[in-house]
């Protein structure tokens, strides 16, 4: 059924979808509802949601906050008011502690045409993630793939407690487009697919530890591996600062190991 | 600028003691009075996994050196013309390594540091965001310059005419290169011109960080993102 593919589900079905029945409600106000004004300058086309859906819901006893990208809306970008919205809802988690957050990303990074107002934007969507994670709130991010995680996504992603991603979804900073469009297709052949995939596909993430879960592009197989991350998560929290020296480790081993090859 | 006279201005002759091995700068030196360690990248390079491991490496060296001890201030000295493109690094991962250096610039401030950027050539895009944009308060030097793609590689990729995108810059602060367009959007906290004194304004600095991020604020005083903190704080005070 097309309907239990999760990377078909629009952005807002996706975390309606992952919540127990009747749970999920998305957070409107008017105050949320501003298009960007920079694509209305530009005479560009606008969305009240600007690229990204918020809200709560529950899966058993687990109280969830939720944000989903819309990969379909400049690629998911990050944009000033997109940008805003994330902030104001990890800064909400911050103080009201859900049993976690779930941050479905479909981004290829920041929204070239208002590339400055968005980078700030990340960036303080960054620390406010990470204040999150200093306090072992679980924030666990979902690459479904249309776009997959790209750009400054690429880098928020990877600040995360735990990576989902789906067998087909890709992650990395530069997309395969951009490095052969500035290096030549010698460098990077973008419309190879198995090159593409082998480089930034999740099974190669998967592989070199840059991602602790894969599973099937289906609803329940990404439900079920949220449900046993929180748990997880529950019974033994991350903390911020043995993770960073860990994976210190794990970084050298593998850049000596490629020099080595 | 060469990094001697860059050194001098900002620490005083006979103030320092900062090695460059290549692109990559380490060292300490006296601010004010008191020891920072100073951490950095020169001549506009291009920071790749191994550059963005060291630098992680160097921070991580640091905070457990003053694990029992005073937490010296680090002070970043950043210039880079943006991340390294090739297959090689998308394949190490280098999104990994960049989120790794954010994380312990950040974990840094957290264990006591106050940590500083100074711009002092190019920030670009994810080096910007996972280097120069991460300490608590980040300054630029006159003259340095802060974008997220330059207009004609821009160009290139999203196949929009050059002399298209140079008009939108001219209209738009939003989309144009400069620290100055970054200045009122919050991302660059203090803007040290040529003929400001660079050691007070460091001292300065380093006595304004704090783990808060208050660039919202800066946004909204500076009229450059009027939206953004009202919907921030909408969002942070909704009731349970």
């Amino acid at each position: 059924m097309a309907g239990n593919i999760f990377s078909s589900l629009i952005a807002e079905q996706r975390i309606y979808q992952i919540c127990d029945k009747d749970t999920f409600k998305k957070i409107t106000s008017p105050i949320l509802e501003v298009p960007s004004p920079h694509l209305q300058n530009l005479n560009l086309p606008i969305d009240e949601n600007d690229g990204v859906i918020i809200g709560s819901g529950a899966i058993g006893s687990y109280k969830l906050l939720l944000i989903s990208q819309d990969g379909s809306f400049y690629g998911g970008s990050v944009g000033e008011i997109h940008g805003a919205k994330i902030k104001g809802i990890l800064d909400y988690a911050l103080i009201n502690h859900p049993d976690a957050v779930i941050f479905v990303i479909d981004s290829g990074g920041v929204r070239l045409q208002e590339a400055n107002a968005g980078l700030v934007a990340l960036s303080e969507v960054m620390k406010s993630l990470l204040n999150l994670r200093y306090v072992s709130i679980p924030v666990i991010a979902i690459i479904p793939g249309k776009i997959g995680a790209f750009g400054g996504m690429g880098i928020l992603a990877r600040l995360c407690t735990r990576i989902i991603m789906t067998k087909h979804a890709k992650m990395g900073l530069s997309g395969p487009e951009v490095i052969e469009t500035l290096k030549g297709i010698e460098e990077f052949n973008s419309q190879n697919k198995d090159i593409v995939y082998e480089t930034v596909g999740a099974i190669q993430r998967y592989e070199i530890g840059e991602i602790d879960i894969i599973c099937d592009d289906r609803l329940d197989s990404v439900r079920y591996e949220i449900i046993k991350a929180i748990t997880e998560l529950k019974d033994n929290p991350v903390l911020l600062h043995e993770e960073i020296f860990t994976e210190h480790i794990l970084l050298k081993e593998r850049i000596n190991k490629i020099k080595n090859e | 600028m060469n990094s001697e006279l860059l050194f001098n201005k900002l620490f005083g002759v006979g103030n320092y003691y900062i090695t460059i091995d290549g692109f990559f700068i380490e060292g300490h030196a006296k601010v004010g009075g008191i020891n920072t360690k100073v951490i950095g990248t020169c001549r506009s390079v291009a920071i790749d996994t191994a550059l963005a491991l060291r630098i992680s490496e160097v921070i991580l060296k640091t905070i457990e050196e003053d694990l029992n001890f005073d937490k010296r201030p680090i002070i970043f000295l950043v210039d880079t013309q943006g991340h390294k493109l090739s297959r090689r690094e998308e394949f190490l991962g280098i999104n990994g390594y960049f989120a790794h250096m954010a994380k312990c610039i950040f974990l840094a401030g957290r264990m006591g540091h106050k940590t500083v950027s100074i711009i002092h050539g190019e920030a670009v895009s994810g080096c910007f965001l996972a280097f120069g944009m991460m300490p608590d308060i980040v300054c630029a030097l006159e003259g340095s310059k802060i974008y997220v793609m330059d207009l004609k590689v821009m160009s290139k990729i999203t196949k929009i005419d050059y002399d298209i995108l140079l008009k939108l810059a001219e209209e738009s602060p939003v989309f144009a290169p400069g620290i100055d367009n970054f200045y009122k959007l919050g991302g660059v906290h203090e803007i040290w011109k040529e003929e400001d004194d660079w050691n007070e304004k460091l001292i300065q600095a380093i006595n304004k960080c704090s783990n808060y991020d208050n660039r919202i604020e800066l946004a909204q005083e500076r009229r450059g993102r009027i939206h953004s903190k009202t919907i921030i704080d909408f969002l942070k005070n909704m009731k349970g």
